[in-house]
């Protein structure tokens, strides 16, 4: 193999160039940079190729899943009704129980390990929040102080927002949950995280972090939040 | 393993190279979405036969590729000039990134179809040009040349890009 066969060859397949190319590659030093250099541009490729999905896809998938939406185009609709549909409809809900419910806080807290350590402590302007509330049902009678992180998840059968607010003691994270009914507030002591679920108005409010319990933040919610259903 | 939470696992271990590829399949992010959705849509009401990850990945991808070809037909005639796509800003989300990447996403986006598929599949899903041949049903030989000149045309449009950028 010559090295214009060589580098013809790293260059359509760098992961396979076979035994001969290999010979090649050790007796030629030239050919060895060449393939020192295709494959740090193959890393780059990889690198520039995986385009990070849109955060809510997932939830999207797993609530097409449970039957009740097909596609993006018809989503937006179906999100905007859904949570007034779920008020009189048997949901995927009733199989899970309330003694689970800081369980899965938790775990959906792992699930979301990349918002417990935020990249960025640029607040979610107000429109932008107001936006992924209106879309799961939910409105503030006043404004909210340092959200950093405003999205929607599936939670339990339902879309919920999932919000992070910068507190002296770190982030803290806000699930505002509309159809989880508690009777009182229910104490989540964790691997270390430490919050509460408090019943507002008919739903709840998870306001869960690692420092301490941030008291501020839970009134500023339970005295702003609205359930739209 | 109850099949919701098995079909969650499914869906966090195939959906973020299954949207980058729907993405750079179509070059349109809406309808990338569908096409994902879609295809995850078929692996639910299928999931009782699927046995491995990987093994879904690949059925994933075809049920992308075939879907997006129904669409084009559906969509029939569209002129595919691929200058008259614009390149959507949603590709370029990270903040922080090397300039040289976000270049190169451009580079790629521009490709024409037959030379960015078979990259991408090489690339990012890490077919062999023998499964990719037999996934675009051409030649192993045609593969080979299409990835000789999707790179080639990708470093030279990068050397252009650093030429601009120092003069």
């Amino acid at each position: 193999m010559n090295c214009i066969d060589y580098r013809r060859l790293i260059t359509s397949d760098p992961s396979h160039v076979g035994a001969e190319g290999l010979r090649h590659r050790l007796a030629c030093s030239s050919c060895a940079s060449f393939a020192v250099e295709m494959q740090q541009f193959d890393t780059k490729l990889r690198q520039a190729m995986m385009i990070e999905p849109p955060r809510d896809l997932e939830s999207r998938v797993m609530l097409a899943a449970s039957g009740r939406s097909t596609t993006r185009r018809r989503w937006l609709a179906v999100a905007a009704t859904l949570v007034l549909a779920v008020g009189g409809v048997v949901t995927v809900l009733n199989s899970y129980s309330l003694e689970q419910l800081p369980d899965h806080v938790i775990k959906h807290l792992y699930h979301e390990a990349n918002l417990l350590v935020p990249v960025s402590t640029e607040l979610v302007p107000a429109p932008r929040l107001r936006q992924v509330l209106k879309r799961t049902g939910v409105e503030l009678s006043e404004d909210v102080d340092e959200v950093i992180h405003a999205g929607v998840c599936y939670f339990r059968g339902h879309l919920v927002p999932h919000l992070v607010v910068l507190s002296a003691d770190g982030p803290v994270t806000v699930m505002l949950l509309p159809d989880e009914k508690v009777d009182e507030t229910m104490p989540i002591d964790e691997d270390g995280f430490h919050g509460v679920i408090v019943p507002v108005k008919g739903g709840s409010i998870a306001i869960i972090g690692s420092g301490n319990y941030p008291e501020q933040i839970e009134r500023q919610f339970v005295q702003a939040v609205e359930w739209q259903t | 393993m109850p099949k919701h939470f098995q079909f969650e696992a499914l869906v966090r271990s195939v959906l973020p190279e299954l949207h980058s590829y729907a993405l750079w399949l179509s070059r349109d992010p809406h309808l990338a979405e569908d096409l994902v959705q879609e295809s995850l849509l078929r692996a639910w009401r299928s999931l009782h036969t699927l046995r491995e990850a990987g093994a879904a990945k690949s059925w994933l991808m075809m049920i992308i590729r075939r879907e997006h070809a129904r669409y084009y037909e559906r969509q029939r005639p569209v002129p595919m000039d691929i200058q008259a796509v614009d390149f959507p800003e949603a590709l370029l989300t990270h903040r922080d990134e090397d300039p040289e990447i976000a270049e190169l996403r451009r580079a790629i986006f521009e490709l024409a179809q037959d030379y960015r598929e078979p990259l991408v599949l090489q690339v990012l899903l890490g077919y062999s040009t023998k499964e990719i041949a037999e996934i675009m049903d051409v030649s192993q030989g045609a593969v080979l040349t299409r990835l000789f000149r999707a790179r080639k045309q990708l470093q030279k449009k990068l050397a252009t890009e650093d030429e601009i950028a120092q003069k």
